[in-house]
């Protein structure tokens, strides 16, 4: 048991640091964020739905969407985590949640996302896993179904965040950005190449998404400010 | 390309790679030194000094044209004794009857050189060879043979007098081992210069949220400090320890969040 759970959080070293260190300058980060997409949100243009994706692998997407949860969650609002990276899923890992069952399950049968969703320790925050993978990722987010459940959802839920894959290297992330909200873009310092970032805004704006703004990650420069107001 | 680099960029390039350079920089000593020791032969050199006296004029104010004289016709010396054939071949000769020692013409004339001090009408002839007693039999070979053949082939020459032989130095001239490996730093150290910079040049990544937003346009919605290893582990091991404790809460009781408290 203790070995298997090496060997997950090996492979998916995502930090809820917003859930463990509060205080922290990367959780106040955080809680920045939360503050500027509430206010990308006007009356008529309600972000419910937002899909969280990056140009490349490894930039910080699901980091990004667990700890955004974590502090809508913990702003008093019902948020749901869905995993929708069905190539390559790890908030399951995250969370270690069991993934038998999720989001693939929901697609394929006629299970409600707030049946299929798991509960966490967090209060008014659930957790939609991947399940398990299927052979057309892409089709399934295609689907006029897929389009249903965010339908469900957004009634269910005050804000559902997707996870999604690297948005150059597969359609996945262009097909749920079209039906969402709002659209993040993970960027990481010297991590994101700048030709992949701007194909990632070429391909956004071809199917006409409302890229709410760049999370911007692993930034050096800023840290000294940050630690300057929160050191002790 | 219009981007600009600031001095304050360049040593922040430098502060980043200055692992690399500095491997590099070994790196380069290291390569200096393995040339140095075991490529290289060394090399001795020995000199042999002579003095020729041109036949004296009766004129009055003499002493100053004979000493220019003399003085333009080292040159000439220079050029029989470095560039032709005749002496090399003579010296050729004598080396491999008297000493042994096989070299042809090409390998001879390279092997010596004849330097003079300014002002000076001495000259020496240098020469130098794998071994030091090799060097030391080039020089005296070389100047015997010249003492012995000049007047053939310049009429106007007096008396030519040898007036140090050469003797042989265990001392090697080179490699120079203090400047072989002084060049090899230097020449490492601006390797992983170029390298550095090349690197930051090719490297096309984001380095800067300032790229965000002038150049794509897009708004920075936040700033996520980087993590260090170490506080992402404390974390995850945090994270694994509340968790841990609320499966047992949730078992045990009605679900309800207590303290960390079991084990």
């Amino acid at each position: 048991m203790i070995k298997k759970e090496r060997k997950t959080t090996q492979s998916s070293p995502v930090s809820l640091v917003s859930l463990i260190d509060p205080s922290s300058p990367v959780a106040e980060q955080y809680r920045t964020i939360r503050t500027n997409i509430q206010f990308a949100s006007s009356a008529d243009q309600r972000v419910k739905t937002l899909v969280v994706t990056s140009s490349g692998p490894s930039e910080g997407k699901s980091l990004t969407s667990a700890n955004l949860a974590v502090v809508f969650a913990q702003a008093g609002q019902k948020v749901l985590l869905v995993d929708a990276d069905m190539r390559k899923p790890t908030i399951h890992k995250t969370f270690q949640l069991s993934n038998e069952a999720g989001l693939s399950t929901v697609l394929s049968t006629g299970v409600s996302p707030e049946e299929m969703a798991q509960k966490t320790t967090v209060e008014n925050f659930s957790i939609l896993t991947s399940g398990p993978k299927p052979p057309n990722p892409s089709e399934l987010l295609g689907s006029a179904k897929m389009t249903q459940i965010m339908e469900e959802a957004r009634n269910l839920f005050d804000i559902v965040i997707f996870d999604m894959p690297p948005v150059v290297t597969v359609t996945d992330a262009q097909i749920m950005s079209s039906k969402a909200d709002g659209t993040l873009l993970v960027v990481r310092e010297n991590w994101t190449r700048k030709d992949a970032l701007n194909k990632a805004k070429e391909l956004l704006a071809l199917v006409k998404a409302r890229v709410l703004g760049v999370i911007y990650n692993g930034s050096e420069q800023d840290k000294d400010k940050a630690y300057y107001y929160y050191s002790d | 390309m219009e981007e600009t680099i600031s001095l304050r960029e360049i040593f922040d390039i430098l502060k980043q790679r200055y692992a690399m350079i500095l491997t590099s920089m070994f790196a380069g000593l290291a390569l200096a030194a393995i040339v140095t020791f075991f490529i290289m032969t060394p090399q001795y050199s020995s000199r042999a000094q002579m003095i020729v006296a041109l036949p004296q004029d009766e004129g009055t104010d003499e002493n100053l044209n004979t000493v220019n004289y003399n003085l333009q016709m080292l040159n000439t010396y220079k050029d029989i004794i470095e560039e032709g054939d005749a002496l090399a071949s003579t010296v050729q000769d004598r080396l491999a009857s008297e000493y042994d020692l096989e070299m042809t013409i090409r390998e001879i004339k390279d092997s010596m050189e004849v330097e003079q001090s300014e002002e000076s009408q001495m000259f020496s002839i240098v020469a130098t060879g794998e071994t030091a007693a090799d060097a030391e039999h080039i020089a005296n070979t070389a100047a015997e043979v010249f003492q012995d053949t000049v007047q053939d082939v310049l009429t106007n020459v007096d008396k030519i007098t040898i007036v140090s032989r050469a003797t042989a130095s265990n001392r090697p001239v080179s490699p120079n081992n203090t400047l072989n490996l002084a060049i090899g730093l230097i020449l490492g150290l601006l390797v992983g210069i170029a390298l550095a910079f090349l690197r930051e040049v090719l490297d096309r990544t984001v380095k800067d949220s300032r790229y965000v937003t002038d150049t794509l346009g897009l708004t920075v919605l936040g700033n996520v400090p980087k993590m260090s290893q170490k506080e992402i582990e404390a974390t995850t091991q945090k994270l694994r320890d509340t968790q841990r404790s609320d499966d047992q809460d949730n078992n045990t009781s009605s679900g309800g969040r207590r303290s960390r408290t079991r084990v």
